[in-house]
């Protein structure tokens, strides 16, 4: 065989090649195409949507008024009272239920890891709220807050902490605790699991040898347990911002954002302004600005947390 | 430095009982290697020497100091891991200093023992690395560091070369004996390799369902193995054993086998009447003429080049030997060969209590 039979078989192999990987690829796009078709429909265009709405004024009240108006309902925004308060309630919410959630599920994941009779069963008790919905969640709190018939009444009174009942979600003074409190309650499953998970992973030696070199309990914990946990805490602490950040039904049940706005957290100000103001523009504008203050926030946890999660592996 | 006392120790989980009175006694500076199969005990003996086990029943002293019920940090000991158990979120400076950060040691002083440590064991350039950014040996070393820069009574080793790769582990062999050299302290190291107890250890420690088998200098143990266990479990390829019976043969004392092999019957022994398990390494199983006196007709069934040696199967009668020769080409399969094993290096073992017997 001459070179030039071998150059014009090489030529032939190769473009075989690209043949075979153009019909690969083709068929990896077929296949797949009914779930990007789906996610087109159901995320990518109402994502792309709203926000095109979210550059528009459009209050359903005066539809014929709709026009493009760029990012001016960003801007005024930053000026509108109700925004700047929905924020601070966000933050105390997101703040109170982050920190809760974070130390009540630590301390029971490390309770959980200990061994105990009945382990098994507590652990699965642990979850139950877990697999509660929101909804349901806030009418069991609803009930427990209860100003005439509530238990939490019940149990201060039999204690002598309270001499007469209140509203307690409905008391300018305990709403935001109350919201927490339950969201809190909702949430401590998910957090303890993650952080169940990680602790189970941790190898007995880094344990022993510590020992060995004289650490402390309290030592180990914040040298061996704590670092090799930054992982499942960057997990807890990206899931438990969105959570409180989206945070809705819980408000819509228990507080409905009251009393006064001492509960209006961004989303229910994003539902009340789209959906009973009907002002789908600004409406819009609060929810990509949520959407854009979780990203902030999990990317500034991903910096702060990733490598040394990198470290535990 | 410590003198380590074991008296009398029992350890038990539950009903199933680990140890029943053990004692031993490690001298000061002393490089003592705990080896036997797994499951043995021997890591669950370190582990009471460090404090890491409860101890059920016994005591265990270091240098005349009850430190039975002391906690791990009350013991002055360095222990290494089988898996380093380095922590993985600090560098390897960090790994080394814990230690004495827990102990409350000044920064100054920390600063000082590592870098004098990592001088030692060549980690002067790693120290600002994390463990995943080193290879297996260099690992091992850094667990070796965080042990020496607490100078403690008691070293322990916990199959600390079980991970690394044959080469290696050659190489990490020689770093922990010079290391004992150096430090001049009493080291106990637990390993399931003969050859490393072997290479490493003034006296070893065979141990065999948590009762030692036996105690001694290597070669005082691979010369004279005091029962079956020790004999077979000490030395590759293991010895060749074979049951035999006192019997007489042309007016003299011999020992024969079911299938007629025959041994000299042993000089110094006086209580073999019983049944006697015949043992004799591969090293000492020799090719002899056919008309030399004793010889044991056989025939070769496989041969093994190793490099250093060959080895050869031989079978003779019902019974599988394996001969170990110096290295040479041997092409002669099924082929008829003679066999004998040297009278000096023939060990007997009582075949009920397995106990040498001469």
């Amino acid at each position: 065989m001459t070179s030039v039979d071998n150059v014009a078989l090489g030529h032939d192999a190769i473009d075989r090649e690209q043949t075979r990987e153009r019909r690969e690829s083709f068929s990896a796009f077929a296949l797949n195409s009914p779930a990007i078709i789906w996610l087109v429909f159901m995320a990518v265009i109402p994502i792309g949507w709203s926000f095109w709405t979210s550059l528009h004024s459009m209050n359903l009240r005066r539809p014929h008024r709709t026009q493009f108006i760029g990012l001016d309902n960003y801007f005024e925004l930053l000026h509108a009272p109700e925004f700047l308060n929905a924020i601070q309630v966000t933050a105390v919410f997101a703040a109170g239920t982050i920190a809760f959630s974070l130390l009540i599920g630590l301390l029971l994941a490390l309770l959980l890891n200990e061994e105990f009779p009945g382990r098994s069963l507590v652990r699965a008790l642990t979850l139950v709220p877990w697999a509660m919905p929101p909804v349901v969640v806030g009418l069991v709190w609803s009930w427990i807050y209860d100003g005439r018939f509530g238990l939490l009444n019940a149990i201060f009174k039999s204690f002598g902490i309270i001499r007469e009942s209140r509203a307690w979600a409905l008391d300018p003074d305990f709403a935001m605790a109350s919201l927490i409190t339950a969201q809190v309650w909702h949430q401590v499953p998910f957090v303890t699991i993650v952080f169940l998970a990680a602790l189970q992973t941790i190898p007995d030696e880094f344990y022993e040898a510590a020992k060995v070199d004289g650490a402390s309990r309290l030592s180990r914990f914040f040298h061996i347990t704590l670092p090799w946990l930054s992982q499942a805490m960057l997990i807890v602490l990206i899931t438990q911002t969105m959570e409180a950040l989206r945070v809705f039904d819980l408000v819509f049940v228990l507080t409905g954002g009251g009393p006064g706005d001492a509960t209006t957290v961004l989303g229910w100000l994003t539902y009340t302004r789209s959906f009973s103001f009907l002002d789908f523009g600004r409406g819009n504008s609060y929810a990509f600005v949520m959407a854009f203050m979780t990203l902030l926030l999990s990317v500034f946890y991903i910096r702060l947390l990733w490598k040394r999660g990198e470290f535990a592996r | 430095m410590a003198t380590i006392e074991i008296s009398d120790l029992h350890k038990r989980y539950g009903a199933v009982e680990i140890f029943r009175n053990l004692n031993l006694h490690v001298q000061d500076k002393e490089f003592v290697v705990l080896v036997g199969p797994s499951g043995c005990g021997k890591s669950t003996l370190l582990r009471m020497l460090a404090g890491l086990e409860d101890v059920t029943d016994g005591t265990i002293s270091f240098d005349g100091t009850d430190v039975t019920d002391l906690k791990p940090k009350h013991r002055d000991v360095a222990m290494v891991f089988q898996n380093y158990a380095l922590y993985p979120h600090m560098s390897v400076a960090k790994n080394m200093a814990f230690g004495l950060r827990m102990r409350g040691v000044t920064n100054a002083e920390i600063e000082q023992r590592v870098a004098a440590a990592a001088g030692v064991l060549g980690l002067t350039e790693y120290l600002e690395r994390h463990p995943r950014e080193l290879s297996g040996g260099q690992r091992q070393r850094v667990a070796m560091g965080r042990a020496i820069v607490r100078t403690p009574q008691v070293f322990l080793f916990d199959e600390p070369l079980s991970n690394l790769d044959a080469l290696l582990r050659v190489d990490m062999r020689a770093e922990v004996k010079s290391l004992h050299q150096r430090l001049n302290a009493t080291f106990v190291y637990v390993t399931h390799d003969q050859v490393e107890a072997m290479t490493m250890a003034d006296r070893m420690v065979v141990m065999n369902n948590g009762t030692i088998e036996q105690v001694g200098a290597p070669l005082q143990v691979y010369d004279k193995p005091a029962n079956v266990f020790v004999a077979s479990f000490i030395g590759s390829p293991a010895m060749n054993m074979i049951r035999a019976k006192p019997s007489v043969a042309n007016g003299q004392k011999v020992i024969r086998s079911d299938d007629g092999l025959t041994f000299p019957h042993p000089k110094n022994n006086t209580g073999c009447e019983g049944g006697l398990i015949v043992g004799f390494r591969p090293r000492d199983l020799n090719v002899v003429d056919k008309d030399t006196s004793g010889a044991i007709e056989a025939k070769v069934e496989i041969v093994e080049h190793t490099g250093v040696e060959t080895l050869v199967y031989v079978r003779a009668g019902s019974h599988k030997l394996c001969m170990s020769i110096d290295k040479q080409e041997w092409s002669g399969l099924g082929e008829s060969v003679c066999v004998l094993p040297d009278p000096a290096n023939t060990h007997y073992f009582d075949e009920t209590t397995k106990q040498r017997v001469g």
